[in-house]
């Protein structure tokens, strides 16, 4: 176990280590003007040759590379030409509103995702199986752009249940930073005003969110459950008299989990860095967001870093899976 | 199972009951501005250069002189209540009754500071007064009067628009100055936070949530009647649309033309809308073949129907046929080169090309439409043309190095006088590394000597009437000779409740806060 504990951590690294250096060379390679682009149009040539000066972009790229990696090993990527702060301290305040969101997402996907899924399996090809492919395929197909705007306007424009977008109402101040998770520091600071505006501003983009996923955690349970229920073990147990509860539960349930928790970390992946779309839609000031301000206007230390802390997350909840296997499947051996 | 589906039941309910809780926080008089915030870098004067940055900063600092509400050719007083001109020096008498938003005085001294502060720090924005010479030790602050000494004797139109522009902010010495970090003139600090005299304050700006600005009550001019604004951070025009008709924003700031229709259609919404003094160009590369043959070029803009661009673009503009744009002095309506393909034709068969020739035409993605049709209208005269749709940032690259046959791009005058669109577009003596203006003229590798003298001498003629033919002149050199066929003048469209009023807005974007009403 430790030698596979080892191996996986060596792979991790070498993974950081290759979606950093393809990041730095792409953006480096592609015909762009970073500084040009953060200036605008208008400003002087003067003006841009100074910037790239103080900006080591006139350094040979090897040298620049060199840098960057001193950089990033230090959790240091630089200022951000567009925010003119560090990127580490942008992405402390962006990167926990996705960590937030994708949590409540995800825990909306896995309270609604599974149950589902089990009842269609035990209830294969009848009506309660129908109307959740219906819900789950509604789920995979929609587009999160699509579904974020039908959302607003339901929810929002036409029952008026949420605020159409945001991450607290004008007029509310985050609480006092210790996580940036707002609802848990709100709960620390016991301001539950502020709890309760910022449950609410989480609920459009997280039953957005929450429903894409929900709809692969839904599917692959249910196709997972049906595997195990045709297993002999099962018909074993039904032929010695266990209720169907039981049955279903304590020895279908169990050992259909292992697939479902893949999916689960793969989608908490995919929260964590695919939710662009819905938090452009919903105005949430999250990491994804700032990622892609950051592309569109080239700022260059900024596209790293995010996609750096991105890389590292995703790699992380690849990892944490895998060593979860080996907790639920005792035959699963490293 | 009936549990279980009891179970969801609960769930459901349970959510429902918690949705219903809808925040609902009591107000003043708030306006409330739905807008895409991310273009804004800073909120210092000596380094905002984006609209939607200045279009804050003119309310939160008082400039030395500005224009009247609406429009963006007359001058009037600003924390400075007069000014004169002698020779190549300019001095203003500063008000004495202003006072910034802690109660300080405004001086002199501060004015003077400030100007200062901008030369120094040398930001994006800072050319507009730097282009007269002024530097650190020109400004000089005598009792109540700031005399200004440039290195020629400029046009007093000239110099006054570009007073107005909100680099020239007055910010509070002692704030500044007790926010210093490094060698910054509190340039972190006042990103973030404000110090100046202006109808308001900034109160506080969570980045990519909202920014929120209070009346500030120590103001000089006119009280608003608002006692906050806030502008919240909607990135996407469908959502700024739905919360505008839904109540929660009062102005929804970026909408596309294909939502102008649906607000108009709503009771209780209406549109403001004004032509700015931004415009699409087409431009050639002057030392390619065959563009650098002034016969192709003319035969390219007798070949292209603006107005067939103006419908396909779909509403929010205005033709426009040369770089001076409407509502700006020395305005030319005339065209050189109207819509005329038989022309273009002749044109072309006299330059040698009788059966066109082929070029690529780049535009950055958000022009993909004007490519089209510009495409289509080449094509019809014989030229193919390759259409090639990158993003604006790699455009730029290419562009700066002279490096595009054929573009299509934008262009926004940084202040209001012709000669912020004459340098871009006329002035050019060189496309060498040695030139002393590198923009648009020069990055299409076009020089004209002729034309950048009449660019040249324009900024220096003191009688108004005198320069306007002057620049008239040279508006139709330019259209006979250059490399360029304005496509359309651009204007802004708001969506506004009903409730809101007196929101004005002159062609550079200005809004004066303090005279908007709201029921």
């Amino acid at each position: 176990m430790l030698k596979y504990l080892m191996k996986r951590l060596l792979l991790f690294f070498i993974v950081i280590f290759g979606v950093v250096t393809v990041t730095f060379f792409l953006s480096h390679v592609i015909p762009a003007d970073p500084v040009g682009a953060i200036l605008g149009e208008n400003a002087p040539q003067e003006l841009i040759e100074k910037m790239e000066r103080e900006l080591g972009l006139d350094l040979p790229l090897g040298q620049q590379y060199s840098r960057y990696l001193k950089g990033i090993i230090n959790w240091d990527f630089g200022i951000s030409l567009r925010t003119q702060k560090m990127v580490a301290e942008d992405m402390r305040v962006y990167f926990p509103a996705t960590l937030e969101l994708a949590i409540f997402a995800l825990i909306i996907a896995i309270i609604f995702g599974i149950p589902i899924g089990v009842i269609s399996a035990v209830k294969r090809n009848q009506l309660p199986d129908s109307i959740s492919r219906v819900f789950s395929l509604t789920g995979i197909s929609m587009p999160a752009f699509w579904l974020s705007l039908l959302f607003i306007l339901v929810l929002y424009y036409h029952l008026k249940l949420i605020p159409a977008g945001g991450r607290l109402s004008s007029g509310i101040s985050p609480p006092q930073l210790v996580t940036g998770l707002y609802l848990i520091d709100s709960l620390i600071a016991r301001d539950y005003i502020i709890f309760w505006d910022a449950f609410h501003h989480l609920i459009g983009p997280g039953l957005v969110l929450g429903w894409i996923q929900m709809a692969y955690i839904c599917r692959v349970t249910r196709s997972s459950m049906l595997e195990v229920l045709n297993e002999e073990y099962i018909r074993t147990a039904r032929v010695k008299g266990l209720k169907e509860k039981v049955v279903i539960y304590r020895h279908a349930f169990k050992n259909a989990l292992i697939p479902v928790v893949t999916m689960i970390g793969i989608s908490f992946g995919y929260l964590l860095e695919g939710s662009v779309l819905t938090e452009t839609v919903f105005g949430y000031p999250g990491l994804g967001r700032y990622a892609v301000n950051s592309f569109l206007s080239l700022d260059l230390n900024a596209v790293i870093g995010s996609v750096t802390l991105i890389a590292i997350a995703y790699a992380l909840s690849n990892l944490i899976v895998d060593l979860l296997y080996a907790a639920l499947d005792p035959r699963i051996k490293y | 199972m009936f549990k279980k589906n009891n179970l969801i039941l609960i769930f459901t309910i349970t959510l429902l009951v918690t949705l219903s809780f809808t925040t609902g926080v009591a107000q003043e008089k708030t306006l409330i501005i739905g807008m895409d915030t991310s273009p804004i870098v800073s909120l210092d004067p000596a380094k905002a250069y984006e609209f939607e940055g200045s279009w804050i900063l003119d309310n939160v600092y008082d400039k030395l002189v500005r224009f009247k509400p609406g429009s963006a050719s007359e001058i009037e007083a600003g924390i400075a209540e007069s000014w004169e001109f002698d020779g190549n020096t300019v001095t203003f008498t500063i008000r004495d009754s202003a006072k910034f938003s802690n109660g300080n005085p405004v001086d002199a001294e501060a004015v003077a500071y400030s100007l200062k502060r901008v030369a120094k720090l040398a930001q994006a924005p800072s050319w507009v007064i730097t282009q007269f010479g002024i530097t650190e030790d020109s400004i000089e602050a005598i009792d109540n009067k700031v005399k200004i000494t440039m290195d020629k004797a400029y046009s007093p139109t000239l110099v006054l628009a570009c007073m107005t522009y909100s680099v020239t902010g007055t910010v509070d010495p002692e704030v500044t100055e007790s926010n210093v970090k490094e060698d910054d003139m509190g340039m972190a600090y006042l990103s973030e936070s404000s110090a100046g005299s202006g109808p308001f304050k900034l109160v506080s700006w969570e980045r990519n949530q909202s920014l929120v600005f209070e009346r500030n009550e120590d103001y000089w001019g006119p009280k608003p009647e608002l006692d906050k604004i806030v502008i919240v951070d909607i990135p996407e025009s469908s959502s700024q649309l739905l919360q505008l008709k839904g109540g929660s924003i009062d102005l929804a700031w970026n909408l596309d033309n294909d939502q102008i229709p649906d607000i108009e259609e709503e009771e209780d919404l209406y549109v403001v809308a004004k032509p700015q003094f931004k415009l699409i160009y087409l431009a050639m590369n002057g030392q390619l073949t065959p563009t650098d043959n002034i016969l192709v070029r003319n035969a390219i803009k007798s070949a292209i129907d603006n107005d067939a661009i103006i419908k396909a673009v779909g509403g929010g503009s205005t033709p426009l046929h040369s770089f001076v744009p409407e509502g700006m002095f020395a305005y030319y309506d005339g065209d050189e080169f109207p819509y005329n393909p038989d022309r273009a034709k002749e044109l072309l068969k006299e330059a040698g090309y009788p059966d066109g020739f082929e070029t690529t035409l780049t535009v950055p993605d958000f022009l993909s439409t004007e490519g089209t049709v510009v495409k289509a209208y080449l094509d019809q005269i014989g030229i193919k043309t390759n259409l090639e749709v990158i993003a604006y940032t790699t455009l730029l690259g290419k562009y700066r190095k002279q490096g595009l046959d054929m573009v299509i791009a934008r262009w926004g005058a940084d202040y209001a006088d012709p000669d912020a669109n004459a340098k871009p577009f006329a002035h050019s003596r060189t496309i060498g590394d040695d030139a002393t203006v590198k923009q648009l003229a020069w990055r299409n590798a076009y020089a004209n000597p002729a034309m950048t003298d009449m660019v040249e001498e324009a900024a220096f003629i003191q009688d108004r009437e005198e320069r306007e033919k002057v620049y008239i002149e040279l508006q139709k050199k330019w259209q006979k000779e250059s490399v360029f066929e304005p496509l359309y003048q651009m204007s802004i469209q708001l969506g506004l409740n009903k409730e809101v009023g007196n929101f004005i807005l002159n062609e550079l974007t200005q809004t004066p806060w303090e005279l908007i009403t709201l029921k």
